[in-house]
């Protein structure tokens, strides 16, 4: 059931009549019910995987607060249990997700042929297991004690609006809301409806108009010029940014009519100034993640620590701290490239941000004495603004290494933008033939201004919900029928509408 | 306001959206159910069973005679049927209709409207489906045609995706004379509004290979005829209701593409057919020589106007049309047997020169007395007559556009070595040099003349000198001879950059900045004008327009063939022509070869070849 | 409290610990940050500072990372 479907709306609708009206003890239940026939809606029996993740951390997690009660005696079985539970996990997704693309690997080097059955991929498999198994980890280390009910903690894996695509969320945030009491809040309903159509706007408006240009062009791409593939690849920065965001808008939207605060996973990553900052403000979720589970582990972990003392030996004090990060830097960013999927795509992609970010960090001591010497403003304005512009375009280059058929082929599309760009084939009429009219090229030009305006209110410390409630009710009743037509006319039913069948005209 | 009173704020908008939706979709009505802003060919378009329907309840006392059945269907021209019946033909055909639909069609115009005459197309793949049950607003039924509901029927189109509404709209503002992919039937006689396509030029099947491609490589997959017992059944009610109403019914098969036959298996052809001789007597056209050629098909499952014209002759046995020997049969049960014999063993037999021939057509321009200026469009009255003679020695002999107009029509055939000589511009020289030596060999040519020109040689505008052209006197005496045809080479389009005022006509197409209803009324004053000149000055049917520089668009082709009345265009394409009987689209866009002054005459008609 | 911060100052030029008490919560200090700081602190001080004590609270200000520094001393 997707979140743009219409069953979606009715469902949420019955779910919030009956949420509201059942004793409030139930209401987690209700929830679980919930999220479980959602789950089975879309997904119908990989719900067995999610069963299982849920189970085995269940187990880990109730194991571990055991030992923990007893503190000093049992560090080794306490890691073992983790190093079990991880190998089990991350095994299954490996499964899953990886094996056949290690299959085609293995096959093209040594020639072999290799089949792999192909598996029921259960959705949002990599969000529900890392949300585990960082359960199980907080559990490994005291953060808090494991969930003794099942039923309560499958809730926490299996929460329906997160259950596709996040944000990843802690045991020790999410799990007291979402076993907890709600009463009927009107302001919560009002935001989370909000919250939801501001989501509804970019994924349905914006993010679907721009997908199918996008892809005409990524399909042919050895037929278009730089500027072609440029503008396509704009297209495509919007889309995965309206996409993305807009379904986690409408994710919290949801929780939060149900009253539930998710944690945010999207900080207006138009605005970073670095690429650390981007991602920092990208998936934030996936990167806090990264960094309370892996990151700090890693960076004082002994062997780290002994690389660290190697290079300050050898390249003196500063540098030497800056070579280990470095190192620890690379491999994350070469984990969330593997995340995002089993292709070498995504390896190339993660290398391409751990080098940008690692050399960032090493060139650091000579930006700064450039720095000193160079008579700019850093702290100005236009310095704010190169920045941003900066980033922006490492974002956009990267961009090309995801979306690209195969990897050669991004090579060969950042080769074309810059060596045969082509400008005129802006202004000609070659963009109107990509299956997008200039009516379509001016909603979604429209439509990112508001984005980006609303963005940089917020970044400017405004609450956009709150200053709308301030406002006469005759503008906030244009500004909700602006938005309700405009998803409904330009986004929703677009989608289903089927073209008169000309094939069969005039003959 | 409080979180409250926004929450019910929410809901009544929600609530106000399809209020919203159902106004628009009433006043725009895309679908003209309502009867606001009434657009039939837009509606038609979008759902041609619905707003046909529609279209008749409004205007059946125009109609007495209506053509029933599949897309195909439209090839069969009303005027045609009009002409032979002494009847008014509406033509009443939707995308995919099945019998299911025919049946349904018959029987509310036999309650509806006054019927005379109902011809009933059944095409082959009307055995393949039946009454599929369509549900979309594209393609179901008026609910007066059916046993859906009213209530349901117009609450559909009220909810109604409101992007129809807009394309109205957007369509409104960008309607022109010409077909769109928008309006593509003509309302009048609710056929496919063909102006633009039946004006395409055809010749080779090389060339018209790659115009369709479809044809070189015809899918055949398996097409299995499921529903004969249905679709007889309902042809047998049609029969029946026909009979009691005391209509005269026409039962035809439609011809089809030999590719497409071979989709279907012998049993099931044989099926088809006797079940449904076993029902109706019928025309029988499915199968023929024509099958065979791809020119006379748009695709692999209709046939062109043409040849439906040539369908409708045989059936009225019309001796004067052009109509292949073996195309057409009245079938009974008791012939039907040698119909599936030849259907199922393919037997037939033809040979594509019977009906099609290879037709040079020479242009020349100015000849001169003297030594040719180096332009190429002069030639010298040695090398004229030197190139006009060698054509005579060769066994060449010169035609007119009326024996290529009776080649096409009637099936009249054409001498072994025809060529067709022309002249664009109509210079005095033609007259003086060129027409002695024609009379000399005997040879026919047709001058294209420019109106404006005629026996002058000054520039209108500029007062410049120009070359001198031939008077009308001129040009009767000319014509009185016999031999030489004079048409139009337009009457003031054919300027000349820095000699002409501007705006500078050079061609009949149209200015970018030009709206096209502006472009079409300037043009035909243009050559009505000119018509009007050569006709009443020498009493000259006018029939061929010459297009000046060559500049020809499908607009305005189809404007001479559709406004002006115009039965063949030639441009300066250099190429041989093919002309193929009972097809008036080769008669278009025709291809000339270009003599110059030291034209070796037959290498270059072989150079073509 | 004046060692440390000197050790802070040298490891993370151009942060301003003396007049913020949250580094992390307002994100002066990033992940990068923090992990040159700890193992600054590990070096200088000889303690152990475990991923458990990474969390925002023992490193919003000077004093928070002072009485942690103490508190695994003791």
């Amino acid at each position: 059931m997707s979140f743009t479907s219409l069953s979606f709306i009715i469902f949420m609708a019955v779910l919030v009549i009956v949420y509201y009206i059942i004793p409030k003890k139930l209401q987690w239940i209700l929830l679980l019910i919930a999220s479980c026939s959602f789950y089975i809606y879309g997904g119908g029996k990989t719900i067995l995987y999610l069963l299982f993740v849920a189970g085995t951390t269940y187990c880990a997690g109730l194991i571990l607060s055991k030992l923990n009660e007893d503190k000093k005696a049992n560090i080794k079985k306490r890691k073992l249990v983790v190093l079990l539970l991880c190998l089990i996990n991350f095994g299954l997704l490996y499964i899953v997700k990886y094996l056949s693309f290690t299959a085609e690997v293995i096959n093209s080097i040594a020639k072999t042929s290799l089949n792999v059955p192909n598996l029921l991929m259960p959705v949002g498999i990599s969000f529900f297991m890392f949300q585990s198994v960082g359960y199980v980890i907080d559990c490994y280390r005291g953060k808090y004690k494991a969930e003794r009910n099942f039923a309560k903690y499958l809730l926490f894996v299996s929460f329906f609006p997160q259950i596709i695509q996040g944000p990843i969320g802690r045991f020790n945030l999410l799990a007291p809301q979402l076993l907890g009491e709600h009463k009927l809040d009107y302001d919560n309903i009002k935001y989370g409806i909000q919250l939801a159509l501001w989501g509804y706007f970019k994924k349905l408006v914006i993010a679907e108009r721009v997908a199918s240009m996008v892809s005409t062009v990524y399909n042919n791409y050895y037929s278009y010029s730089g500027s072609v593939l440029a503008v396509a690849t704009i297209g495509y920065s919007i889309q995965l940014y309206c996409d993305f965001s807009g379904g986690i808008d409408i994710t919290r939207g949801v929780a939060q009519i149900l009253s539930i605060n998710m944690s945010e996973n999207f900080k207006r990553p138009i605005f970073a100034n670095t690429l650390t900052e981007y991602w920092r403000r990208w998936h934030i979720t996936l990167g806090s993640w990264m960094r309370d589970y892996v990151f700090y582990p890693m960076a004082l972990s002994s062997p780290m620590r002994k690389v660290g003392s190697f290079a300050r030996n050898h390249f003196g004090g500063v540098m030497g701290k800056i070579f280990a990060t470095s190192v620890v830097t690379f491999t994350i960013y070469f984990i969330i490239g593997i995340w995002h999927g089993a292709n070498f795509r995504y390896i190339a992609y993660g290398f391409y941000n751990g080098i940008l970010i690692t050399s960032g960090l090493l060139l650091e001591p000579i930006f700064v004495k450039l720095r000193e010497k160079v008579n700019i403003d850093f702290k100005g304005k236009l310095w704010r603004v190169f920045q941003v512009i900066r980033t922006c375009f490492i974002v956009f280059i990267g961009r090309y290494i995801t979306r690209a058929p195969r990897l050669l082929a991004a090579f060969y599309m950042i080769k074309t933008t810059f060596l045969n760009f082509n400008y005129a084939d802006i202004f000609n009429g070659t963009l109107l033939n990509l299956s997008m009219s200039f009516f379509d090229y001016m909603v979604v030009i429209i439509g990112m201004i508001i984005v980006i305006a609303v963005e940089a209110y917020q970044e400017m410390g405004g609450k956009a919900r709150k200053a709308l409630e301030k406002k006469p009710a005759i503008i906030q009743f244009c500004v909700l029928m602006f938005a309700l037509i405009t998803i409904v006319g330009l986004g929703a039913m677009g989608s289903n509408y089927v073209e008169a069948e000309f094939i069969y005209a005039q003959f | 306001m409080s979180s409250k009173k926004w929450l019910i704020m929410f809901v009544f908008c929600i609530l106000l959206l399809p209020v919203i939706l159902m106004g628009i979709n009433f006043t725009v009505d895309p679908f003209g159910v309502f009867g606001n802003l009434k657009w039939y060919s837009f509606s038609e378009t979008l759902n041609p069973r619905v707003s046909k329907t529609e279209y008749l309840i409004e205007n059946a006392d125009k109609y007495d005679s209506y053509l029933v059945g599949c897309s195909s269907t439209s090839s069969y021209p009303v005027e045609d049927l009009n002409k032979y019946l002494n009847a008014n033909f509406y033509n009443t055909i939707s995308y995919g209709a099945d019998m299911f639909d025919a049946e349904q069609t018959v029987k509310w115009l036999i309650d509806n409207c006054t019927v005379k005459n109902i011809v009933l197309n059944v095409y082959i793949h009307n055995g393949v489906n039946y009454n599929d049950g369509e549900d979309s607003i594209l393609s179901m039924m008026h609910y007066k045609m059916s046993d859906r509901s009213a209530f349901d029927f117009y609450l559909k189109y009220l909810l109604a995706d409101p992007n129809y509404a807009l394309d109205k709209l957007e369509a409104l503002k960008n309607d022109t004379w010409a077909t769109q992919t928008f309006d593509v039937f003509n309302e009048e006689t609710g056929a496919y509004d063909k102006k633009i396509r039946d004006i395409e030029h055809i010749s080779d099947m090389e060339s018209y290979f790659t115009q369709y491609p479809v044809f070189t490589n015809y899918p055949v997959y398996e097409e299995k005829m499921k529903n004969i017992d249905n679709c007889m059944k309902s042809v047998k009610n049609i029969v029946e209701m026909c009979e009691n109403a005391n209509i005269k019914l026409y039962v035809v098969c439609s011809p089809i593409y030999s590719q497409y036959i071979d989709c279907f298996s012998n049993e099931d052809l044989t099926e088809f057919y006797t079940a449904l001789a076993n029902t109706t007597d019928f025309w029988d056209f499915s199968y023929s020589s024509v099958s065979y050629e791809p020119r006379y098909f748009y695709d692999e499952t209709h046939f062109r106007n043409d040849v439906g014209s040539m369908a409708i002759a045989r059936m009225f046995n019309d001796d004067s049309v052009y109509i292949p020997d073996d195309f057409g049969r009245y079938i009974t049960k008791d012939n039907v047997s040698s119909l599936i014999d030849d259907i199922v063993n393919r037997k037939v037999s033809f040979d594509v020169s019977d009906y099609t021939k290879e037709v040079p057509i020479l242009l020349y321009h100015s000849i001169t007395a003297g030594e040719p200026d180096n332009s190429g469009m002069t030639v010298s009255v040695k090398a004229f007559e030197n190139q006009i003679r060698t054509l005579y020695e060769n066994g060449y002999t010169a035609v007119t556009f009326n024996q290529l107009y009776d080649y096409v029509e009637k099936g009249i055939d054409l001498p072994e070595k025809p060529v067709l000589i022309t002249f664009d511009d109509g210079y005095l020289n033609n007259y003086e040099l060129a027409f002695p030596i024609l009379e000399k060999y005997n040879m026919n040519a047709t001058i294209f003349i420019i109106g404006v020109s005629v026996g002058k040689d000054t520039y209108k505008d500029t007062g410049k000198p120009m070359t001198e052209h031939f008077t009308m006197e001129q040009a009767n005496e000319m014509l009185n001879s016999g031999l030489i045809d004079i048409q139009s080479h337009t009457y003031d389009m054919h300027q000349v950059e820095n000699l002409d005022k501007a705006p500078v006509r050079q061609g009949v197409l149209k200015f970018d900045d030009e709206s096209e209803a502006d472009y079409i009324k300037f043009f035909c004053e243009d050559i009505t004008k000119s018509i009007e000149q050569i006709e009443n000055s020498t009493g000259n049917k006018v029939t061929v327009l010459s297009y000046p520089y060559g500049n020809h668009s499908d607009l305005s082709e189809a404007i001479c063939n559709d406004i002006l009345g115009i039965k063949s265009t030639v441009t300066t394409n250099q190429d041989y022509n093919t002309i193929i009987k009972g097809l008036n689209q080769s008669l278009y866009g025709l291809n000339r070869i270009y003599v110059v002054e030291d034209s070796n005459i037959i290498e270059l008609l072989q150079s073509y070849m | 409290m004046n060692e440390l911060l000197n050790l802070l100052k040298e490891n993370c030029p151009g942060v301003d610990f003396e007049n913020s008490n949250s580094l992390v919560d307002d994100e002066i200090l990033e992940s990068l940050d923090i992990v040159t700081i700890v193992s600054a602190i590990m070096d200088e001080y000889n303690v152990e500072i475990s991923v458990e004590d990474l969390i925002p609270e023992n490193f919003n200000s000077v004093s928070a990372m002072y009485d942690l520094i103490t508190r695994l001393k003791g």
